[in-house]
């Protein structure tokens, strides 16, 4: 199996994000249908862009929330309050948890920043600048997966509400 | 006991199919064409090289792992027809004819905003819920590899394909360059999908 002129990489990241005019993407689909290598390797950039259409982000915006359970994700809520420390077992009838780190004042288009820590070590596992946020519920939205069992189990969630702010924190002991 | 019967018949069932996953399309084209005892095999190899260059075609522009197996059966269905009317007048050109019917089914599928009728035939199925573009992911390692990324790597992966906005949009959202995006965007792609290619580095 070989292909005398392989399309590269670039070509088909640029093909996968619509970023090549009618005659290029033209081109592309018909070497595409015509060649299984380069076939093989655009899947390749397809399933990894997929991982990233679909992928659940640790901060989730409420509307996404909302279309989630719309589609039968089952969600398990987990309020908190600033302050609290929480033991959180994931429930086996379940699909993905949300903790929801509430107790704020947020009016809309606050700036809103988001760091998650290991407990253990206080080292980054994550941070989200401008993370989406509930106005209304005062809260904002810490996604928990299944697989997040093999991350560090323990973690603060550091919310700062504008930048000179003293940051709210959260403190959660997963149990998987 | 396997009789002398026994043993021939495997090996030209065989044979025959191994010939046909060698075979030009034309030569397929011409077998189903001809129609005859080896009609269904042709269609056969004709169906499992094209139907997973078709559902990426189909993943592509419908965004829907469904919805591209509906676009599988729908396009095979009709290169098949097609193929034993002899309607394809160059067979050397089949890919065209390929590219022209997943155009025209995905406008279809796009007016219809729904799915397509399922079609029955055995062939077309076992064709469509074949290789799929999509792997399953791990969240964690996704969200690992992510990590490992660059803040401005990371934030064009997640506008281009989490958010799925244009790559001008993008640039003007990160104060770049569009085709500084452009280029942002490839490496940082390869650099994720090795990363996930590799866990067990990942995970240490």
């Amino acid at each position: 199996m070989s292909c005398a002129k392989p399309l590269s990489w670039e070509t088909l990241v640029d093909w996968w994000a619509a970023d090549l005019d009618e005659a290029g993407t033209s081109s592309v689909e018909e070497h595409l249908l015509g060649c299984d290598v380069c076939s093989a390797v655009a899947r390749r950039v397809a399933a990894t862009a997929e991982a990233l259409r679909s992928m659940v982000p640790p901060v989730v915006r409420p509307e996404q929330l909302a279309e989630m359970f719309r589609r039968g994700v089952r969600i398990l809520e987990n309020p908190i309050a600033p302050g609290q420390t929480c033991d959180f077992h994931f429930p086996k009838n379940a699909d993905l948890a949300v903790h929801v780190l509430g107790g704020l004042a947020l009016a809309p288009g606050a700036s809103v920043e988001v760091t998650l820590r290991s407990l253990a070590s206080g080292t980054v596992l994550g941070h989200v600048e401008d993370a989406p946020f509930d106005a209304q519920r005062g809260a904002v939205y810490l996604a928990c997966q299944r697989d997040y069992a093999q991350l560090d189990h323990d973690l603060v969630a550091e919310v700062r509400v504008g930048k000179d702010r003293p940051a709210a924190r959260y403190t959660i002991l997963h149990h998987w | 006991m396997l009789s002398a019967s026994d043993t021939v018949v495997p090996s030209r069932w065989y044979r025959l199919g191994s010939m046909m996953t060698e075979a030009t399309d034309s030569a397929l084209l011409a077998a189903i064409a001809a129609g005859g005892a080896g009609r269904r095999e042709a269609e056969r190899a004709l169906c499992r090289r094209y139907a997973p260059r078709i559902r990426l075609y189909g993943l592509r522009h419908l965004r829907d792992e469904d919805r591209g197996r509906d676009l599988v059966q729908t396009v095979l269905l009709g290169v098949l027809e097609a193929s034993r009317e002899g309607r394809v007048r160059e067979p050397e050109q089949l890919v065209r004819f390929v590219l022209g019917t997943c155009r025209n089914a995905v406008l279809r599928l796009r007016e219809l905003e729904g799915r397509a009728q399922p079609a029955t035939d055995e062939v077309l199925v076992a064709a469509a819920g074949g290789e799929a573009p999509r792997d399953p992911v791990n969240a964690a390692v996704l969200l690992r590899c992510l990590g490992s990324l660059g803040d401005r790597a990371r934030r064009v992966l997640e506008l281009s394909f989490h958010e799925e906005l244009e790559s001008e949009e993008v640039a003007t959202r990160l104060a770049l360059s569009r085709g500084n995006v452009r280029v942002i965007r490839h490496r940082a792609l390869a650099a994720l999908r090795a990363c996930l290619d590799a866990p067990a580095r990942g995970a240490a």
